[in-house]
């Protein structure tokens, strides 16, 4: 169990990582694409605003996606699992995860081969910068990868709940 | 055959629980691996994931959310509601009328009605029942106020749809502004005509309280118009306007207000990352989905049995708003408008209507469906607070609260429908 909650722990530090760093990408956007407007009006050049906020968007949508997995936030529908009774509700939880895990093990497997193909074939992206296209294209394996491992998190987490079902843990106050 | 399995196959994954971003993507994925090639999956699913988001106007998306964020943490929700009730309290049913124009307010720049709700729900339902407003009107003013949001710009459906259906969410923006305004005046009206014997007028505020609780909010008025007025006049993009407003809303809230501290700031920009991420994922799930079903030509089957069945196209419009009453039920907005409209969107075109008409349409809808029971967000919010005040109202006395504003919004589908241009006018004469 204890090397259980040491990945656990570890998935979260990571997870939480993700977070900070996809809101602090957040934040960057907000500024560039501002400076974007400021300095069209004094005729600076910033044609790299709209490529790099859009790609620093992708980066923040993927590691925030696996974030807010972590904090629960993908929406669900739970009218018919919230009248389920607990034991049946965890098999369920964990079946759905189980499904979920095999598609993002796909997703980061193929979005690495995609990533891999634009690398050498050098595929420029259409603006000015011709910015290598792999660069952006790889935050899909990497959030995939960070949404199996929030998968993973969930998963132990569900397990551990079971054990804290005993009635000897429920003492601990 | 197929089409009912994807169909069975979908509810089922739903009401197991698994996260509509999951299912939107699986499912999709799975239509690509198994019904046509799974070279092709392998190839188009990671491609449709990066492309999906690939995209400028989906920059708008976190930067609204910051901005929400960012006036929700600075505290000026009771000020406006303040505001409000200096200017408008002595009316016949003032502090009812305050509270809807601080709810479309605040909401529209907030983007969530939840928030406003939780914000504003407290305090403008402790003054209201204060004043011996009855618990309904006091309750199912801001149920129903809250969902004013996504009606009034800017709007992050409206957004989302823009992305999904390629049409300029400018537009879509300027459409919403009249209905929006409509729906305040008809729930103005409501109030007035309705309770305004039964309920006590209070005195007037003098002038000397009404500049004062101006200038507190003085500065938050900014950013409508910065929004609206920026992009009316095409010196902004959507995205551009999210961004500008969100760099003029941390500026007032770190030395104007002075209530954001840095420590808050981590804060606000996590949870904004992980709330646009939620969103953006389920958007890439739902384009995903959509490229396999068109694909496998699910759209353009059902358009051919709508045009066999040969009836007014009416009829598909009231059908589809019979759905969306139902799935209104029991999921909420992001999902229902992204699951929906991909399908919807190529038939809608068909049978001639304007897109951006059939926008207005949807988002009124969906604002029904955030007070419908028993999955109507708004509708627990407010029973928690009512709880919170000792005057708990349970489910069917909250959402019989509620009722008359969703019928008003019914009202207002139906004007839409009998004068289009109420939509289509103010988008028309945009400059740019």
């Amino acid at each position: 169990m204890n090397s259980l909650i040491l990945l656990r722990d570890l998935i979260s530090r990571i997870l939480d990582f993700a977070g900070i760093l996809a809101g602090f990408l957040v934040g960057v956007i907000g500024f560039i694409v501002t400076w974007g407007v400021i300095s069209r009006y004094f005729f600076i050049p910033s044609y790299w605003v709209e490529p790099y906020s859009i790609y620093l968007f992708v980066a923040s949508s993927f590691l925030g996606a696996s974030y807010a997995m972590k904090k629960g936030e993908h929406v669900s529908v739970d009218i018919l699992t919230s009248a389920f009774p607990p034991t049946v509700r965890k098999v369920v939880d964990m079946f759905t995860s189980i499904i979920a895990l095999i598609f993002f093990i796909y997703l980061t497997w193929r979005s690495m081969l995609m990533v891999s193909h634009s690398y050498q074939n050098g595929t420029k992206d259409l603006s000015i910068l011709e910015i290598q296209l792999w660069i952006p294209q790889s935050f899909v394996p990497l959030g995939s990868f960070l949404l199996c491992l929030s998968l993973i998190w969930h998963m132990i987490n569900v397990l551990l709940r079971t054990e804290k079902a005993n009635p000897s843990e429920n003492n601990i106050h | 055959m197929t089409y009912s399995l994807i169909l069975v196959l979908f509810l089922t994954l739903l009401l197991l629980g698994l996260p509509v971003a999951f299912t939107l993507a699986i499912l999709g994925t799975g239509i690509l691996y198994f019904l046509l090639d799974p070279q092709m999956a392998n190839l188009q699913v990671p491609q449709v994931m990066f492309n999906s988001l690939d995209d400028s106007l989906l920059v708008a998306i976190p930067a609204f959310i910051l901005t929400g964020q960012i006036i929700l943490k600075s505290g000026i929700g009771t000020k406006t509601f303040n505001a409000a009730d200096k200017w408008l309290g002595h009316f016949p049913g003032g502090l009812a009328i305050a509270t809807v124009v601080t709810c479309a307010f605040f909401a529209s720049l907030t983007g969530s009605s939840v928030a406003t709700v939780v914000t504003l729900g407290f305090i403008a339902s402790a003054e209201m029942i204060k004043y011996g407003y009855p618990k309904e009107l006091a309750y199912g003013v801001i149920a129903a106020s809250g969902t004013l949001g996504i009606l009034i710009p800017p709007s992050g459906p409206m957004i989302l749809y823009g992305a999904m259906t390629n049409q300029s969410v400018s537009a879509l923006f300027m459409a919403g502004i009249i209905p929006g305004f409509l729906l305040v005046l008809f729930f103005i009206l409501y109030i007035v005509l309705v309770y305004s014997k039964k309920i006590p007028r209070r005195p007037r505020a003098t002038w000397a309280e009404r500049g004062s609780a101006l200038k507190d909010v003085s500065w938050v008025v900014l950013l409508p118009l910065i929004i609206i007025g920026g992009i009316y006049s095409g010196l902004f993009t959507v995205t551009e306007a999210a961004s500008v407003a969100f760099v003029v809303s941390l500026f007032l809230g770190v030395f104007i207000y002075k209530t954001i501290k840095v420590k808050e700031l981590l804060e606000i920009l996590k949870d904004s990352a992980s709330n646009s991420g939620m969103i953006t994922l389920i958007l890439a799930g739902a384009l995903l989905f959509g490229f396999a079903i068109t694909i496998i030509e699910l759209p353009q089957t059902i358009q051919s049995f709508i045009a066999n069945l040969d009836v007014n196209r009416w009829v598909i419009i009231l059908i589809i708003f019979i759905l969306f009453t139902i799935l209104g039920m029991f999921m909420e907005v992001v999902s229902i408008l992204l699951i929906s409209v991909p399908i919807l969107y190529p038939i809608v075109e068909a049978l001639g209507f304007d897109l951006i008409w059939f926008c207005i349409f949807v988002v009124i809808s969906l604002e029904m469906a955030i007070i419908t029971p028993p999955v109507g967000m708004n509708l627990f919010v407010m029973m928690q607070i009512s709880e919170k005040q000792g005057n708990k109202l349970n489910i069917i006395r909250m959402s019989k609260a509620a009722l008359p504003y969703l019928l008003l919004m019914a009202m207002l589908v139906l004007i839409i429908s009998l004068f289009p241009a109420l939509t289509t006018w103010l988008p028309s004469i945009m400059e740019g």
